[in-house]
């Protein structure tokens, strides 16, 4: 037989027609496709031991303790610790459960950089000292106070009278009004209450102090006082309807009713009477538009339903300084039937709003801090240094001339003393967990230190914090592995700082000797209650903010279809305003302006636009001694 | 000749069929030699009676622990007990330096696949030999075949897993097995 072309030809053709009778085609298929899986730049999960870590969150105060299933030694996922003593919370929230993913997202700031340009860590350092040298005011602004680095803040504070620390409002805890009238650290008793009286309070949507009574949501009733039908509005006893920036005279008149009806059980109240003695129900009426009966109704039930609380929202500026007041003083008229807890002295720092307007020359931020951009301006002094040290790009990066990049959240050892408004007082710390994603990155409370030439570091701030709890020998170890509790003073110092490393909790002892002096009430009744007054809007809209969380449909079932809508760069009206969906609208008060787009949302009176944080910051405005919520003029942009 | 063009397409359909069928598992597979020899045979005998679990154990958690750690062969070859060759090599190269023995692996799976052994074995009352054969009891390691364009051993085929799971009347659902 000849090899001619033709014969290759039917060879081949054989062949072809064979290889489909074997598994050849078949398993190459098969075989390519698995390869493929492996191919290196193919995301996959890591092989190894399968070991249980224990340590706490740090991305809210709640400080919740976390149960972190790792593969070799890298976390893969995340769930609450049932029983935590400290938090008091048994799940995580949406952001909990993603936190080890957190360090890996794209929009990490990877270098520091001056005036835009990219420069290192030293340069930066070096860069701040100039500025620090020529300056006569530098402040340190602390969005979680309360932690070691916050020690090495006032330490800086104290080496030196040009440098201040100051703390952002919101962070000393929804019980923060309440301590200022009385010179006492209050703790929220979320065991006992059976009445919350809330104005705005993400009660059953917030998780920071307020999750904690989301546990427990059967022992309670919930009266929310809100302009919206927030989730917690929707799924509460009672929703009051209220105009934004109507509670503080909602609360004032219920103070009116309870001084009026004799439901007031505390001697140290009597100085608040002439104070709210304008606020009759039928002003409030008359500015609110709820009716007096559902006000005088709403009096009764707090002063009579047990154990009970006033919330305000864990927004600062909502309220503005005097409608936190009102708030807090009712917690004060029903006397020992507040559900709380006096958790000891005060402990007094300066918040932002106190420093001299115009004085700052080198303003240094560590940490998420909701304050409204034309607060932080009016503080500035012309030509002034912001300095943003933090993991993610916020709106600090984009005011700061200097940005320094933090490590993520664990991607360091940070310490967790838990809620300001907890009854007793906790301390943790929350391991480094993740492998760094960032190659170089400093602490802010490190780099501070540096700019300032301090010789202090976190690591030994929190050695001799542990050594001082151990130093005092009370109170009970929470061992997390196990669901053990142990008391302090049966561990000896290096068993305690092991136990702290492994994800233990200490919690402290109920302090039961507070003494509190005689409350400061507001000295000018006049004054006081005509700024719980809301300006009058003339054309505008009034503001509402959306408090709490922003819901995360694929993680939880409640939540309102339109709440999606709440996203930055969008402001929901009702369809009464006259605007149509999408129309690109300017927002302009006497303190900034901006555009967004219209979504029509027949769930919000008729009058009110609701923003997300961010954007109703800008269109905060300061006062003396607080920045509060201002009306809105809404026209369509040109 | 009347039919050469048939009788040579037939030669290359048999061709393929051979290259297919007998040639293409050779090509396809090289084979490993287990780092140190080992005998189930000798550890789960008589003599020394283990069990299956007391290497291959199930953890509280309900992990599979996998292929024991030197440490668990250290606890009775810190010194060689036996004249055996394989044993020498055990100890002098792994369990006195406290290396991990790199052990060739038989049922690696694809990222795509997830597997639980305390299910199977919990759950479903399977015995090891059900899916592992007599490989407790054999007196020698075999050696591990590795598909050169996979990079995975010769193992169980998911055909095997489906059948399985048909007779036990459980979910064959592609989410019962695959991520």
């Amino acid at each position: 037989m000849e090899t001619t072309r033709r014969n290759i030809f039917r060879f081949a053709a054989g062949a072809s027609a064979g290889v489909f009778f074997t598994p050849a085609p078949w398993k190459l298929l098969d075989d390519v496709s698995v390869w493929s899986q492996n191919w290196s730049w193919i995301a996959r999960p890591l092989r190894g031991e399968i070991t249980e870590k224990f340590t706490a969150c740090t991305l809210c105060g709640a400080g919740c303790g976390i149960r972190a299933r790792c593969v070799a030694d890298q976390p893969c996922r995340l769930t609450g610790l049932a029983g935590d003593p400290a938090s008091g919370r048994t799940r995580l929230c949406p952001a909990g459960i993603g936190a080890h993913q957190l360090p890996y997202a794209p929009s990490r700031l990877r270098t520091a950089s001056i005036n835009g340009k990219p420069a290192t860590i030293d340069e930066a350092v070096v860069e701040v000292m100039a500025r620090v040298k020529s300056a006569n005011r530098v402040a340190v602004l602390d969005g979680r106070p309360g932690r070691c680095a916050s020690d090495i803040y006032r330490a800086v504070a104290a080496s030196d009278k040009k440098w201040h620390y100051v703390v952002a409002p919101g962070s000393t805890g929804l019980m923060a009004e309440m301590s200022r009238l009385t010179g006492v650290a209050w703790g929220l008793d979320t065991e006992r209450v059976k009445t919350v009286l809330s104005f705005g309070a993400p009660v059953l949507h917030g998780w920071e102090m307020p999750g904690k009574l989301l546990e427990r949501r059967a022992d309670y009733r919930l009266i929310q006082v809100e302009p919206v039908q927030s989730r917690t509005a929707a799924f509460a006893d009672t929703w009051l309807a209220v105009p934004p920036h109507t509670e503080g005279v909602i609360a004032g008149a219920i103070a009116n009713v309870m001084f009026r009806d004799g439901l007031v059980s505390c001697d140290a109240a009597a100085g608040y009477r002439n104070v709210v003695a304008s606020l009759t129900p039928e002003r409030a009426a008359e500015i609110s538009g709820v009716p007096v009966a559902r006000i005088e109704e709403t009096a009764r039930a707090f002063a009579s339903g047990g154990p009970a609380i006033a919330l305000g929202p864990v927004e600062a500026g909502t309220l503005g300084r005097e409608g936190a007041i009102a708030v807090a003083a009712l917690n004060l008229l029903i006397g020992d039937r507040a559900a709380v807890v006096a958790r000891g002295p005060l402990v007094l720092n300066a918040e932002f709003a106190d420093i001299e307007e115009g004085s700052v020359d080198v303003l240094l931020i560590d940490g998420a801090a909701p304050l409204p951009p034309s607060l932080v301006r009016r503080k500035l002094r012309a030509g002034a240094c912001v300095v943003a040290l933090s993991a993610f790009p916020d709106e600090w990066t984009t005011l700061a001339s200097i940005v320094v990049p933090a490590p993520a959240w664990m991607e360091f050892r940070e310490d967790v003393t838990g809620s300001p408004d907890a009854v007793r007082n906790s301390f943790r710390l929350a391991a480094a967990l993740v492998k760094p994603a960032v190659d170089r990155t400093i602490t802010p409370a490190d780099f501070v230190a540096r700019a300032a030439g301090v010789d202090k570091t976190v690591a030994a701030e929190m050695d001799a914090r542990i050594a001082a709890i151990h130093a005092r020998r009370v109170g009970e170890v929470y061992k997390a592995g196990d669901g053990s509790r142990v008391e302090l003073a049966s561990l000896s110092a290096d068993d305690f700082k092991a136990a702290l490393n492994d994800g233990a909790v200490w919690v402290g002892p109920l302090e039961k000797k507070v003494r509190t002096g005689a409350v400061k009430w507001p000295s000018d009744a006049a004054t006081f209650a005509r700024a719980l007054v809301p300006e009058s809007t003339g054309d505008g809209l009034m503001l509402a903010v959306r408090s709490g969380m922003p819901p995360v449909p694929l993680l939880g079932k409640l939540y309102q279809e339109s709440e999606l809508y709440a996203a930055a760069g969008i402001v929901r009206m009702n369809p009464v305003a006259g605007m149509a969906e999408g129309t690109r609208v300017e927002l302009r008060n006497a303190f900034g302006s901006g555009n967004a787009s219209v979504r029509l949302d027949a769930s919000l009176p008729a009058g009110v636009m609701q923003a997300s944080n961010d954007a109703a910051l800008k269109l905060c405005g300061a006062g003396s001694d607080a920045w509060r919520m201002a009306a809105v003029n809404v026209r369509r942009a040109s | 000749m009347k039919h050469a063009g048939l009788v040579v397409f037939a030669v290359g359909f048999a061709s393929a069929l051979a290259a297919g069928w007998a040639g293409l598992p050779r090509v396809l597979y090289r084979t490993e030699a287990q780092p140190v020899g080992f005998s189930h045979k000798v550890h789960t005998g008589e003599k020394v009676g283990m069990a299956c679990n007391d290497c291959h154990a199930i953890t509280d958690a309900g992990h599979f622990g996998g292929i024991p750690k030197i440490d668990k062969c250290a606890g009775c070859h810190a010194e060689p007990v036996t004249t055996s060759a394989d044993e020498k090599r055990l100890v002098e190269r792994f369990v006195k330096p406290g290396r991990e023995v790199p052990w060739g692996v038989y049922a690696r799976q694809p990222q795509n696949v997830r597997f639980s052994h305390a299910i199977h074995q919990n759950l479903a009352k399977l015995k090891c030999e059900q899916c592992h054969g007599q490989h407790g009891t054999s007196d020698k390691l075999p050696l591990v075949r590795v598909n050169r364009i996979s990079g995975y051993a010769h193992t169980m085929k998911m055909s095997e897993c489906e059948q399985c799971h048909a007779e036990k009347r459980v979910g064959t659902t592609c989410q019962s097995c695959h991520k």
